[in-house]
């Protein structure tokens, strides 16, 4: 068996093996599935990046079929980096997870089922970031919705569950919408194959009405101002580990496919008008996500509202995609790097605010001073969390706003780097708001006087991760000329 | 008018009413039925396109995500049952726009 | 959180009025006869050898879809499970509540009901029919015993039910998996052994769906054990 060619079938069946055998073997068992499955898709997501890059893209036939019979998977550069992104983001949590869930509570964490829901948003992940074929998407964002809703109910408080019914709804509004969208885009074309789509789409109104409600949901799915009134919710009452991957890559999920129908399978101008709105938006996002971030006086709350902006800054690809091949090519790569940094860095800000609070006890910003005498490892990691979310040098969030601002100026279109300025000062002033409480020298009373290795350090190895991603940009630029965008563009011969 | 467009304008006319109900209806019961009325809608719609072409028979594809869909749709509604009963429990509310009060919180 | 942005009554009508005039107006701009895919699924269904062409559609061509969906069910299932609350409850209430009537359907239905679904199963290769629809029917038949007192709610979430219902998915898994070892993909069945793989599929699917939805029935059914209605 060639694992190399085989990777793409793997990288889904193996987590989904992992999900139904963890509910099997019980609570005691589950964290070795988990964490075994874990080792081994990180492996099969770095085999997959070395085959993209040895031999560019390649298409991988589920059942041998091929389309517009079958479905395909399609492995580019740009899904090789974003399930690398998962593969190490999900060992981290999936570790960080067996220290924060410990309890002898039999019935606590949704009777000890938070593996196999974990899993199985692995596997949607994994799935949604390799398909081709547009009626799958619908399939994989389902099973992403359901699993990210239950996890955000797992503590089973009053607030987590409002937070939860909330999220259900939007993601049920938004599955709604896809599938209507898909249902339309395929009796006006017969496809359903982003391929197919992409050398037969004609000019066409069924098609073009198809093709904006699918955005339109996957921009909902993705809490794009002004669809983001589910997220902070969501993501700020969620267990620790379970907003991580909220905010790091469940957001991301949606945004690939965004991504793909948007630059990829539509022709340029398709839907008139679009690019220009996602790309506004996206600045709206920035803008209102770190001044709301600002405002906040819980710490997870301030980390949710700051995921709300940093979404924003994937959507200014969009309109800079018009302007011809270079400023494409430094746009893509820029939100490439952008969402590997800021997957990174949320992981570990979100990580380290749920370590903080269980050594507090509380989650209340003004009341977490001295955190930098007790728990110095946790401060840090937030600290070198918050250079890479304000772009400071030398960080992967640098380099992604450096690759950003040049295809700004590049374009001509110089206020989309005015919004990029913007964005990094009010990330600085919501960062700095948290850090001068935790770094001030004051004599703390824990409530948990000790941390466990895992819930100390594992944050900082993210944040850590996040800034040393500068020295791999060269590395993401290969996978981004790797890319269908780019190579479909013409720019990767 | 062709018999595909009754079926088709019939899943539209589901489709904008679970629409308006999933958005206006605050009970959250209304809400879970409101997206099944959307469902149903797309599956209505899905069937009534996919049957355009008497002479080669229905086309077995929309047919195919249309038996998916409604898998899904179950698998949705169950979760969003469950999560209405356990908010219902929780906090005695029946919709969001009421908050729960602190003694609510378990 | 959200407690301002309550959407106003115009909002609704807004989206709701949209959708009636834009997804009419792209309905209406469709031609008239289209078929879709339908020759070339035909033609392959012909080619697989499997006779009702949505079931090639469903467990051939598109098969991964059918194994996400499954996933879907698998995960709904778990979902519901987490969020229970004291199973134990469900079983003081429904105890005792069973009357003569309801004991002596089940008695009729139940044996049926198991019939038919096998029998659904068997035909769903080439007639309407299925592991779903088998499933379901056998779904219903459990929760008609759970009602009339012939099986125990609390067995939802014990280590045997759980086998129960995570062996369809994992069959399906193993089934996939396998021809990756002669060097095809994922679900590539072999041509030769392609209906009794499908066919052993379905069967325990069947049993996993079933008790999938008597699952959640159980499961969510015991939330609100005081009988009042949210």
């Amino acid at each position: 068996m060639n694992v190399l060619a085989q990777s793409p079938g793997l990288l889904v069946a193996v987590p989904l093996a992992g999900a139904a055998i963890s509910f099997v073997a019980g609570r005691r068992r589950a964290p070795h599935v988990a964490i075994t499955t874990a080792l081994v898709v990180l492996t099969l997501a770095v085999a997959l990046a070395v085959h993209v890059l040895d031999g560019g893209p390649f298409r991988y036939q589920v059942g041998g079929w091929g389309a517009p019979l079958g479905i395909d998977l399609v492995a580019d550069g740009a899904a090789a980096l974003f399930l690398v992104l998962t593969a190490i983001v999900g060992l981290v949590v999936t570790l960080y997870a067996t220290a924060y869930f410990r309890t002898d509570d039999e019935t606590a964490y949704g009777h000890g089922l938070f593996w196999t829901l974990w899993l199985f948003m692995w596997t949607s992940l994994n799935a949604l970031f390799l398909t081709g074929d547009v009626f799958n998407v619908y399939v994989c964002l389902e099973l992403v919705g359901i699993s990210a809703v239950t996890l955000v109910t797992i503590g089973g408080g009053a607030e987590a569950l409002r937070a939860g019914a909330r999220y259900l709804f939007a993601s049920m509004l938004g599955a709604m919408t896809y599938l209507l969208g898909v249902a339309l885009l395929y009796a006006a074309t017969g496809q359903l194959d982003m391929d197919v789509l992409r050398t037969t789409l004609v000019a066409d109104t069924t098609a073009a009405t198809g093709l904006a409600l699918m955005i339109a949901a996957l921009v909902l799915k993705t809490a794009l101002v002004p669809a983001h009134f589910w997220l902070p919710a969501a993501h700020g009452s969620a267990p620790s580990p379970v907003s991580a991957v909220l905010s790091s890559l469940v957001v991301k999920g949606s945004y690939f496919v965004i991504l793909r129908l948007m630059l990829d399978v539509m022709p340029a101008g398709y839907l008139p008008g679009v690019d220009i709105v996602l790309g506004v938006l996206g600045s709206a996002a920035i803008v209102w996500g770190s001044v709301q971030a600002l405002l906040q006086t819980r710490i997870k709350q301030l980390v949710a509202y700051s995921t709300v902006a940093q979404i924003g800054y994937l959507f200014l690809v969009f309109p800079l995609a018009r302007h011809g091949a270079d400023v494409l090519t430094l746009a893509l790569t820029g939100v490439l790097v952008h969402a590997l940094s800021h997957g990174l860095a949320k992981g570990s800000l979100f990580l380290g605010a749920g370590s903080l609070m269980t050594r507090f006890g509380h989650d209340r910003i003004a009341d977490m001073a001295g955190a930098a005498r007790s728990a110095p490892a946790l401060t840090f990691g937030v600290a070198l969390a918050g250079v890479t979310m304000m772009g400071l040098p030398p960080s992967g969030g640098f380099g992604a706003k450096w690759l950003l601002v040049s295809a700004a100026l590049a374009s001509g279109e110089w206020w989309w780097a005015v919004v990029l300025v913007i964005g990094g000062l009010l990330a600085a002033a919501y960062m700095f708001r948290l850090l001068s409480v935790l770094l001030v020298d004051a004599p703390t009373e824990l409530h948990a006087s000790k941390g466990d290795i895992r819930t100390e350090w594992l944050p900082l190895a993210l944040a850590l991760g996040a800034v040393l991603l500068v020295l791999a940009i060269p590395l993401v630029s290969d996978l981004a000329a790797a890319s269908n965008v780019l190579i479909h563009a013409g720019v990767t011969p | 008018m062709s018999t595909y467009l009754v079926y088709t304008a019939g899943g539209v006319l589901l489709y904008a009413l679970g629409t308006y109900g999933l958005l206006a209806r605050p009970h959250l019961i209304h809400k879970v039925i409101s997206a099944n009325f959307m469902g149903s809608g797309v599956f209505l719609i899905l069937i009534g396109l996919g049957n355009r072409s008497p002479e080669s028979g229905p086309d077995p594809v929309p047919q195919a995500m249309v038996l998916t869909g409604i898998v899904v749709t179950v698998a949705l509604t169950a979760l969003g049952l469950a999560i209405v009963k356990r908010y219902y429990t929780a906090t005695g509310l029946d919709n969001l726009d009421d908050k729960p009060s602190a003694g609510g919180d378990r | 959180m959200g407690d301002r942005r309550r959407f106003p009554a115009l909002l609704p009508l807004l989206a709701s009025g949209g959708v009636l005039a834009f997804v009419g107006r792209a309905v209406l701009a469709l031609p008239p006869t289209a078929s879709g895919l339908a020759v070339e699924m035909r033609d392959g269904a012909k080619a697989s050898g499997i006779k009702n062409v949505v079931t090639a559609v469903l467990l051939d061509f598109r098969g991964y879809d059918t194994l996400l969906e499954i996933a879907v069910l698998m995960l709904a299932t778990v979902a519901v499970l987490s969020l229970r609350e004291d199973p134990a409850a469900l079983s003081r209430r429904i105890a005792g509540r069973a009357g003569p009537v309801l004991g002596a359907l089940t008695r009729t239905l139940a044996p049926l009901m198991i019939l038919v679904a096998g029998h659904l199963v068997w035909v769903g290769s080439s007639e309407p029919g299925g592991a779903f629809q088998g499933g379901a029917v056998l779904g219903a038949a459990g929760i008609l015993m759970v009602l009339s007192g012939y099986a125990q709610p609390a067995w939802a979430g014990r280590r045997m039910v759980r086998w129960v219902l995570t062996v369809g998915l994992l069959a399906f898994i193993g089934v996939a998996l396998y021809p990756m070892l002669g060097g095809g993909s994922l679900l590539q069945y072999p041509d030769e052994s392609r209906k009794n793989l499908i066919l052993f599929i379905e069967i325990l699917l069947t049993l996993s769906i079933g008790a999938s939805i008597l699952s959640l029935f159980l499961a969510s059914a015991s939330a609100t054990a005081g009988g009042e209605r949210p």
